[in-house]
């Protein structure tokens, strides 16, 4: 349960930090990607320190590109 | 916010840190997996190559200069293709990012921390990273200068410590198995660390003078490639073949190896500190560029407020990244290239074409007396 207060602990402090600068950015977009961005990393780190098995995101690369590139090797 | 310049010398030694991080203890075990013994004439062919990308690159540059990479995507491509370019690069740079951090990780827990939780790692480098960038590009910059020359004699004196033991005959016999483990082997070093050189066009709009700037890219990517080099023939002939094949950290397993009398020896804390120095260097680097694609890409205007939000995003992605190492060899090898080859050859290729043709037809369309209607981004 640690790891989780932990998370959320860090997520809120920099939400606190970094408020005022966008505050005076007023920007929609600005706002749109610093949340998004937020919420993202956090939900990620509070699956792994929930144990929450997550795919590595790189998956979907290795679907695209591996059968070129064990064709380019002729392997 | 004021503009932020950096010297064409201050970019050379960013290019040549860059090369030399996580490359250092990486290239000779992937080398030699492939060419054997002939991993030098490899790497060899690897850095002329890989000067000959930094051509491209720089002739994209001179085609629209004053641009960033992402600016570039957007002045040539359009809005929505241009936005499509922009965002596979930004894609590209986050994953070498975090790629970077976890081949950190990766190799201080299997060697100097093996108890330490690999997130404990990751944190603590992230953290100098994010104020690093915080700091902005030219602050990047001088760290870069105080670095240069620190890690330049800790070289040569590896290089020193390691003569006696120096043993050539392991070089022979040259080109015995032919040119295709030698190409398969350039194959490797090329996408790591040369393709990823198209990232430096994120920030080579800052140089204060282009001309110096693209001598000091070229300048930077040689100096580089000749220390991998050097590393490279070390590790074969003080190793031997079979064992840098095998040691995926040959040169650190080589370090271990320096015993002068009794009094010299686990100089391994050299090339280890050489490692911690230049991966600081380069994870700076990408996530500046990673950071910069982002805010730029999506029209978001100064970076600094996503510093944090996107560290966290990184530090969740890099632990994980790979399940185990056997997966990132695998990677590595079949689908970075290829992936590599793509982003850092392909669209640069292509952003050149259009580059070239949109010219043309501008100057046609002025000579035959047509409406100069060069599109006002």
């Amino acid at each position: 349960m640690w790891g989780v207060t932990a998370v959320l602990a860090a997520g809120a402090m920099i939400f606190a930090f970094e408020v005022p600068a966008l505050f005076v950015r007023r920007s929609r977009r600005a706002w749109a990607a610093f949340l998004f961005l937020l919420t993202a990393g956090i939900s990620i780190l509070l699956c792994i320190a929930a144990g929450v098995a997550i795919p590595s995101p790189l998956e979907p690369l290795r679907m695209i590109f591996e059968p070129v590139g064990r064709a380019i090797r002729g392997e | 916010m004021e503009q932020e310049r950096i010297s064409a010398a201050q970019f050379k030694k960013m290019v040549f840190l860059y090369t030399i991080g996580t490359s250092v203890i990486l290239v000779s075990n992937m080398l030699a997996s492939d060419a054997a013994n002939d991993a030098w004439f490899a790497a060899i062919v690897g850095t002329v190559a890989g000067l000959g990308l930094v051509g491209l690159y720089l002739a994209l540059v001179r085609l629209v200069p004053g641009k960033t990479l992402v600016e570039i995507c957007f002045v040539l491509l359009g809005k929505w293709l241009g936005l499509f370019c922009a965002f596979l690069l930004f894609v590209y740079s986050f994953v070498l990012t975090t790629l970077v951090m976890r081949n950190l990780g990766d190799f201080l827990t299997a060697s100097l921390f093996p108890e330490t939780p690999i997130y404990a790692i990751h944190l603590v480098y992230l953290l100098i990273v994010l104020i690093g960038v915080r700091y902005g590009l030219s602050n990047i910059a001088r760290t870069m200068d105080i670095f240069y020359p620190f890690i330049f004699l800790l070289f040569i004196l590896f290089a020193l410590l390691l003569m006696p033991d120096v043993d050539l005959k392991q070089i022979q016999p040259i080109l015995r198995s032919g040119a295709k483990p030698i190409v398969n082997a350039a194959y490797s070093y090329i996408s790591f660390p040369y393709l990823e050189f198209i990232l430096f066009l994120m920030i080579f709009s800052k140089i204060e003078n282009a001309r110096d700037g693209g001598k000091a890219f070229l300048n930077g990517t040689f100096l580089g490639g000749f220390v991998l080099l050097i590393i490279t023939i070390l590790c074969i002939t003080v190793l031997g073949t079979e064992m840098t094949a095998s040691n995926l950290y040959a040169s650190y397993e080589m370090a271990k190896t320096i015993k002068i009398g009794d009094f010299i020896q686990r100089v391994e804390a050299i090339i280890a500190a050489i490692w911690f120095v230049t991966i600081f260097c380069k994870l700076l680097l990408c996530f500046y560029m990673t950071i910069q694609s982002f805010s730029q890409t999506f029209h978001l205007g100064e970076y600094r407020p996503f510093v944090f939000a996107m560290g966290v995003v990184l530090f969740a992605i890099s632990i994980i990244v790979v399940p185990d190492s056997g997966y990132f060899i695998s990677f590595d090898r079949y689908v970075w290239t290829v992936y590599a080859l793509t982003c850092g050859f392909v669209i640069p290729l292509l952003l050149l074409v259009v580059g070239f043709i949109r010219r043309k037809r501008n100057v046609q369309e002025s000579a035959s007396g047509g409406l100069d209607n060069t599109p006002d981004y």
